[in-house]
C-alpha cells in the first residue's frame, strides 16, 4: 500500500515537472523548424485566417437551425398539444453543443496565436510542444463538430419518424 | 483690504487634461484587455483583416431558412421543415472537414523526418 503511494506520488512530480515535454525534438527536425521558421508562421497565419472564416461561416448555419429551424418546430408542436420530449431535448443538447464548439474555438484559437508568436527559430522545442497542444485543441473542435452532426441526424429522424406517424 | 488669491487657470486646464488622456489611455487598455481574455476577439466578425467585406455579405444570406411557428402541423409542413433541414445540413457537411487535424500535422507544416524520430528524454 504504501510503496503503491510511493509510486503515484513519484509519478505525480514526474508529470508535474515536464508535463508537455515528455520528448525531444531530433536534430534534424529542429534545425527543419529554425530554417522554414518564416514560412512556417505564414502558414500558421493563413490557417488562422481561413479558421475564422470557417468558424463564422459553421457558427452561421448552427444558429440558423437552432434558431430558425429547432426552436419554431418546437414552439409550433407545442401550440399543437403535440410537444414532444424528444424533440425538445435534441434542441437543448444542440444549443449547449454549439456552446461548446464557440468555447472549444475560442481555446484553440488562443493557443494558435500563441504559437504564432513563438520565436521558432531559435525556440523550436518550445514551438513544437506548443503545436502539440494547438494539435490537441484543434481536435476538440474537430470532436465537436462530428458532435452537432450527430445530434442532427438523430433530429432528422425523428422528424421523420414524426412526419409517418402523422401520415397514418 | 483681503488680497485675491492668484489663479492658475492655464496650468489646472492643463493637469485636467492629463488627467483625462491617462483615464482614457488606462480604460482602453483595461476594455482591450478584456476583449482578449475573455476570447471576443476570437469570434468578432467585424475585426480587421480577418473576414472580408464579402464574406460577411455571403454569411448573411446563408441564414435564409426560416420555419414559422405559427399554424397547425401535418406531415405536409414537417416535409417542408426537413426540406429546410437538409439544406443547411448539406452546408455544414461541406464544412465538416474544416477543422480536421491535417492543416497541422508536421507534414502540412514541412517539418517532417522520415527518419529522424523523437529522442525519449531520459
Amino acid at each position: 500500500m504504501r510503496k503503491a503511494a510511493i509510486l503515484v506520488a513519484v509519478i505525480l512530480v514526474a508529470t508535474a515537472v515536464n508535463p508537455v515535454s515528455a520528448k525531444t525534438l531530433g536534430e534534424e527536425q529542429a534545425g527543419l523548424i529554425s530554417t522554414n521558421c518564416s514560412s512556417i508562421k505564414l502558414q500558421l497565419k493563413r490557417i488562422q485566417k481561413d479558421d475564422a472564416r470557417n468558424r463564422v461561416h459553421l457558427g452561421a448555419q448552427y444558429e440558423s437551425i437552432s434558431t430558425n429551424l429547432m426552436m419554431n418546430l418546437n414552439l409550433r408542436l407545442v401550440k399543437n398539444n403535440m410537444a414532444s420530449a424528444e424533440i425538445a431535448e435534441q434542441q437543448t443538447t444542440f444549443m449547449s453543443e454549439r456552446d461548446r464548439f464557440k468555447n472549444d474555438y475560442i481555446g484553440y484559437s488562443q493557443e494558435l496565436e500563441a504559437l504564432i508568436n513563438i520565436d521558432c527559430k531559435s525556440e523550436p522545442q518550445k514551438f513544437y510542444d506548443k503545436l502539440k497542444k494547438t494539435r490537441r485543441k484543434r481536435e476538440d473542435i474537430d470532436a465537436s463538430i462530428k458532435r452537432l452532426n450527430e445530434i442532427l441526424g438523430r433530429h432528422h429522424n425523428a422528424v421523420n419518424q414524426l412526419k409517418e406517424s402523422l401520415k397514418k | 483690504m483681503k488680497e485675491d488669491k492668484p489663479i492658475h487657470g492655464g496650468r489646472n486646464l492643463m493637469i485636467l487634461g492629463f488627467s483625462a488622456a491617462v483615464i482614457a489611455l488606462l480604460s482602453t487598455a483595461a476594455s482591450l484587455q478584456i476583449y482578449r481574455s475573455t476570447g471576443d476577439i476570437y469570434l468578432d466578425r467585424s475585426r480587421p483583416g480577418y473576414i472580408s467585406e464579402g464574406e460577411k455579405h455571403s454569411e448573411e444570406d446563408d441564414q435564409k431558412e426560416k420555419f414559422s411557428n405559427e399554424g397547425e402541423i401535418n406531415d405536409k409542413v414537417i416535409d417542408e421543415y426537413l426540406k429546410e433541414l437538409e439544406k443547411v445540413s448539406e452546408r455544414i457537411n461541406e464544412a465538416s472537414d474544416d477543422f480536421s487535424s491535417e492543416a497541422l500535422t508536421d507534414e502540412s507544416l514541412g517539418i517532417s523526418v522520415e527518419n529522424d524520430e523523437f529522442v525519449e528524454d531520459l
